[in-house]
């Protein structure tokens, strides 16, 4: 893709390209040898048996984790500098850079875009194998412990997706480009962040082959704590994938705070870097509680800690009250960049300025203050005291206004607009419609009430689908079909796009819907068999689920028709945008902009008086075509 | 610019309109408690609430849509001007206020007005059924009836009923979804419910009227169901004697193996047991820790659970379990509360 | 590639890559003002991991303890820690004058008071009266661990700094790195005396 300067010719060993992956697996692979054999001589100075699967596993993976990202390249970029030592090697630069740790933030978001919508991709198709098993009602197609297992898998990995795909992936790549800058703050975090992602997957695969975890991404204990082995592998996957995720949002705190070009205030940030602000205190602050709430439990397991060991004076919902403080905003570190994106594009194929920018910055502070104080309404029928019920019912109900507001900056800006209905546009016109479904369907899950009677049910699961699924995937749909000819420098087939987006619109409305009635009729969620009189709802929840399945396919083909040599090239800025990522080639050079630009008004003045957002100072604009 | 918000508010209007024609069609299943109307009404009103939002978006995005779509890239950009293009001013003040108007409306009604109601334990109820969950099963105990039962709830109808509601393992979820109600059995925790039934139902002729566990709680979690029965007082009254004189009592088995076991400072007296074979046992549980939770149980070497097990109780305290004839071999007895540090042997020779 | 200026924090991170030839800069930024908002923000986070932590202990056990917590031991522990923090200072001030073998010499006296508190936690646990398998227990370990490995990593941090130090390696460039040991040690210490201690021992 980027061509390199000759200055940064690749280096060092070999063409292999996957020389990086292979030594950190291997450093990872001694590393817990010697954590695990560790962990054994402990045991048996204590005077116990030397091996203890639980204890042993988790002191070797403490070990492994920074031997696998020593190996994969913090050793030559970074760790030498401690002993005083140079920086030995500058990674390979060419194609085979996007298998090593590299400090490009272009190069660290596609990675994660690959990565997170393979992810997405392989959760998808495990939906699809849960539709499958739930076409008959007795549960006799996986079995429950696999149905548990899969189930569990699916929640996990999507909210993984949800959680990276935009703001690690589009985050990374496009926010220092919309705020002119060359890089993130801390390009080498950036790329320790991505890397922490592989044992994560590793992990929860592994998971599988000891006994799975069958207690649901939620993870209640006191089941996560005597269930099978492979629970201690599901905590450390997602302990591992926060750390990543704290580590993301200070990086782009920092950068947004401290890297904006000349002129850039923030009465003209580009509304996605907007939004990828708020979540970033998100993820900054409230995952430290999912790893507390994770570490409890396996402390529980391993070091005889009695958190929620009931006879030892520890309560069970503890765990729910911790686990929840991070979990209800890791929902808005999920939707915030959705609508940041959605926003942003609307503008931009709206022609028109963005409406109430400023109310929609607020709306997305406004999220991000209530984020915090509205946990416990996943509690309400948790048998938690009865005077909590109004106080968090009325700041749930209140987090509604802000993300009003949201509501009104997209209205008002298709509203007399010059609408150019191209396929990112068609996706950010599908967060408005099924968020807003999301949205009026979460005031009968806050008010509590009625909760009493939806809380656990299929309510939710649909409920919770139209806010992730229109919030957060439809978004990273628009961004991938909005960005890619930046990214790529290739444009894909509007067709294939335009069958992809009606396929998945129709397909994910036809499943999700009738999914409420499901909920309706009594079933309740994670639920391996159900009542025999819901079979025709649930068979027809399936044959439309795999047409949302189906629609995957055409997207497939057109992300593999770019790769093609005949690929229709993509000019510098096919949709006419006037943010900064547009005004310099596709792709961008390594260090984004020739010069750094100077910003001379709000990036969405269209019909405005301001002739642009930005100049390059002594760059002809031809230039960057 | 006039033209076209009259255009969208007919659209808004005739919108509502389809949408309020449907909510006649009703959503909820006929509830079967008091409360259960109460929240099917809370329900209705959010419904009713809930359509106009809705259509006022759909509207606005789909006349937009038809409406304002250009073919190919538009030539100009922009339209209108001054406030109204960058949404200053009125417009978003006007909504914010409508939306916080909104927010607060339903803050009052349904939630704040409602919860009080549904959230009231009687203190007096005319039926106390006490519930014990564990994993994967239901144990319903009638206090005043010196009654216990693992097949099937029954209870009376037009009458008004507590459940005192705990879990023996891990988190559970009590829901009857016929009472449109449910709340979480916790370990450690007595949570409670009271709800007044309103109508006679079977699980036999309707799904509804089932315990279902509501919070996942592994393995066999989907099956974690016991049905339920409402009847009338008489009809209880008769279920009430006939499981009484004809259900299992606590008379000891004729020929039984009698095996006895304490357990003091969280640790049983003995982790080694023996009896013989092809004989049924009871094993008579001396819990003599003041204030501690423990049971007894016996489970095969692979970890299945060996008939019942006793109930998990504060100590002091004397149960008696009671097992079939066992064929030879090596089982496990544990505390299901401590199964770590109170665990043992059987030995069936 | 040049030499960079170095640390044993993350913190400094932005600094080097600046100043590595391949890797994109940030011109008109400062390094050290980069790397210091980042490790402010990063330490802000960490404060919501021990507030889990604590927020479990009241929950649980609400305001109490058991009788027999070694108040006198937790008084030394604290001594400890704010006494090496103070060298810690006397550190950085030389650091300022430019005299880097005065600040290693500081500093080392703060990493052997470090290394005296972990000696007191290792006892503090050895001969603690509670149980592990105890709801005030479970805080108590689970506090002073996750402290303890703050700490350690605190400690690992200045060993590197001050080995660097006495190399005079940070005579040419920034002492962000340096500095950024030093903010670090002084929120491991400032956390103890402000939350864990009085929440442990105190309350």
């Amino acid at each position: 893709m980027t061509t390199v300067p000759a200055t940064a010719a690749a280096r060092g060993p070999g063409t292999w390209a996957f020389r990086w992956i292979v030594r950190g697996l291997l450093f990872g692979v001694a590393g817990f040898a010697i954590g695990a054999a560790m962990a054994a001589a402990i045991r048996t100075a204590a005077g116990a048996e030397p091996w203890d699967f639980e204890q042993n596993f988790t002191l070797g993976y403490m070990v492994a984790l920074p031997a696998w990202l020593l190996g994969i390249g913090v050793w030559e970029r970074w760790a030498r500098e401690w002993l005083g030592r140079p920086v030995a090697d500058a990674g390979p630069s060419d194609w085979r850079r996007y298998f090593a740790f590299t400090l490009d933030h272009k190069v660290i978001g596609v990675q994660y875009i690959v990565t997170f919508v393979a992810l997405f991709l392989l959760a998808g198709f495990l939906a699809m194998v849960l539709r499958v098993h739930l076409m008959v009602a007795d549960g006799s197609v996986l079995g429950e412990h696999l149905y548990n297992n899969v189930m569990g898998l699916h929640g996990i990995m999507m909210i993984a997706v949800a959680v990276a795909s935009l703001a690690g992936g589009f985050g990374n790549y496009f926010v220092p480009l919309l705020i002119g800058a060359r890089d993130v703050a801390f390009p080498r975090l950036n790329a320790l962040s991505f890397w922490l992602v592989p044992p994560v997957a590793i992990l929860l695969v592994l998971s599988l082959a000891f006994g799975g975890f069958d207690s649901g991404w939620t993870a209640y204990p006191p089941l996560s704590v005597r269930n099978a082995s492979g629970q201690v592998l599901f905590n450390l996957a997602v302990i591992t994938f926060g750390l990543s995720s704290i580590l993301g949002g200070m990086n782009f705190l920092v950068t947004i705070h401290k890297l904006r070009a000349p002129g850039m205030t923030w009465g003209r940030l580009p509304i996605f870097a907007w939004s990828i602000y708020a979540m970033s205190w998100i993820a900054l602050l409230f995952t430290q509680f999912l790893a507390a709430a994770l570490i409890m439990v396996l402390l529980d397991r391993i070091a005889g800690t009695a958190f929620f060991d009931v006879s030892n004076g520890g309560a069970p919902l503890l765990y729910q009250h911790v686990f929840w403080f991070y979990s209800h905003p890791a929902v808005y570190v999920m939707v915030l960049p959705g609508f940041g994106v959605a926003l942003e594009v609307l503008t931009h194929f709206s022609r028109k300025p963005l409406f109430a920018y400023r109310w929609a910055v607020a709306g997305f502070l406004g999220i991000l203050g209530l984020s915090g104080v509205v946990w416990a309404h996943h509690l309400f029928v948790a048998g938690i005291p009865a005077e909590l019920l109004a106080p968090f019912l009325v700041t749930t109900e209140l987090i509604s206004i802000p993300t009003g507001l949201v509501m009104l900056a997209a209205l008002g800006t298709i509203w007399m607009g010059r609408l150019w209905l191209r396929v990112p546009m068609l996706f950010a016109l599908g967060v408005v419609f099924s968020f807003l479904i999301g949205g009026i369907t979460g005031i009968f899950l806050a008010d509590v009430p009625t909760d009493m009677a939806l809380h656990d049910s299929y309510f939710v699961v649909a409920h919770f689908h139209y806010t992730i699924i229109g919030g957060e995937i439809f978004a990273l749909f628009a961004a991938i079909y909005y960005w890619l000819p930046k990214m790529t420098g290739r444009m894909y087939s509007e067709r294939l796009g335009q069958i992809h987006f009606w396929l998945m619109f129709l397909g994910f409305n036809a499943t999700f819907l009738p999914m409420f009635l499901v909920g309706f009729g009594g079933m309740n969620r994670r639920v391996a068999s159900y009542e025999p009189a819901l079979q025709d709802l649930n068979v027809l929840v399936s044959v439309m689920a795999f047409i949302l399945g189906a629609s995957f396919i055409p997207f497939v083909v057109n992300m593999v028709g770019l790769a093609r040599k005949s690929a229709p090239r993509a000019v510098a800025n096919p949709w006419q945008a006037r943010t900064l990522e547009w005004q310099v080639s596709s792709p961008p050079p390594l260090e984004n902009f020739p010069v750094l630009p100077v910003v001379e008004s709000h990036p969405y003045d269209y019909g405005g008086p301001a002739p642009r957002h930005a100049v390059l100072p002594g760059v002809e604009p031809e230039a960057a075509q | 610019m006039r033209r076209h918000v009259l255009a969208v508010t007919g659209l808004w209007i005739l919108l509502t309109a389809a949408g309020i024609w449907l909510t006649q069609f009703e959503l909820l299943p006929p509830p079967a408690s008091d409360k259960g109307e109460d929240i099917a009404r809370a329900f209705r009103f959010l419904l009713l609430l809930s359509v106009p939002v809705f259509t006022f978006v759909v509207a606005v995005l789909t006349y937009s849509v038809l409406r304002f779509r250009t073919r190919g890239q538009p030539a100009a950009d922009g339209s209108g001007s001054g406030a109204l293009i960058y949404g200053r001013g009125a417009v978003p003040v006007a909504w914010f206020s409508i939306t916080s108007a909104l927010a607060l409306l339903i803050m009052v009604y349904p939630g704040l007005t409602e919860l009080p109601k549904i959230a009231a334990i009687e203190q007096n109820p005319d039926l106390v059924v006490k519930v014990e969950a564990f994993q994967w099963a239901w144990r319903i105990t009638y206090p005043d009836l010196a009654l216990e039962t693992t097949r099937e709830m029954v209870l009376p109808v037009d009458e008004s009923i507590r459940f005192d509601i705990t879990s023996l393992d891990v988190v559970h979820g009590f829901w009857v979804p016929a009472f449109g109600m449910k709340i979480d059995a916790v370990p450690g925790l007595t949570t409670q419910m009271s709800i007044r039934t309103t109508t006679v139902g079977d699980y036999s002729s309707d799904p509804l009227f089932r315990l279902q566990c509501s919070q996942l709680c592994g393995g066999a979690h989907a099956v974690m169901m016991l049905p339920v029965r409402v009847v009338t007082r008489d009809a209880f009254d008769a279920w009430v004697a006939a499981s009484i004189s004809g259900g299992p009592t606590a008379s000891p088995i004729a020929g039984a193996t009698q095996l006895s076991i304490s357990a003091d400072k969280i640790l049983f007296s003995t982790d080694r047991l023996e009896a013989p074979a092809n004989k049924p046992i009871t094993i008579a549980f001396d819990n003599q820790d003041v204030g501690v939770f423990h049971n007894i149980a016996v489970y095969e070497q692979g970890g299945d659970l060996i008939g019942q097990r006793t109930e998990v109780v504060l100590g002091p305290v004397a149960q008696t379990l009671v097992l079939a004839a066992l064929s030879p071999g090596t089982y496990i007895f544990k505390c299901d509360i401590h199964p770590t540090t109170m665990v043992g042997t059987l030995e069936i020779k | 590639m040049n030499t960079l200026e170095t640390s044993a924090t993350m913190a400094d991170e932005h600094g080097s890559a600046a100043a590595a030839a391949d890797v994109p800069g940030h011109e008109g930024h400062d390094p050290a003002d980069v790397g210091r908002f980042g490790l402010l923000l990063f330490l802000f986070s960490e404060s919501f991991l021990f507030a889990a932590f604590i927020s479990a202990r009241l929950y649980l056990s609400g305001l109490a303890k058991p009788e027999h917590v070694n108040l006198s031991l937790g008084v030394v522990l604290t001594a400890l820690l704010v006494a090496s923090s103070l060298l810690s200072y006397r550190g950085l001030a030389a650091l300022r004058r430019g005299d880097g073998r005065a600040a290693a010499r500081w500093l080392s006296g703060t990493v052997l008071l470090g290394l005296g508190f972990v000696g007191g936690v290792a006892i503090e646990w050895s001969t603690a009266e509670f149980s592990i398998t105890s709801a005030y227990g479970s805080a108590f370990y689970s506090v002073t661990g996750l402290h303890a490995t703050h700490l350690i990593s605190g400690l690992i941090a200045l060993a590197l700094g001050i080995r660097l130090l006495r190399r005079n390696h940070f005579a040419a460039g920034s002492t962000w790195g340096i500095r950024g040991c030093i903010i670090y040690w002084t929120y491991v210490d400032l956390i103890w005396v402000l939350v864990i201690f009085p929440v442990l021992y105190l309350l």
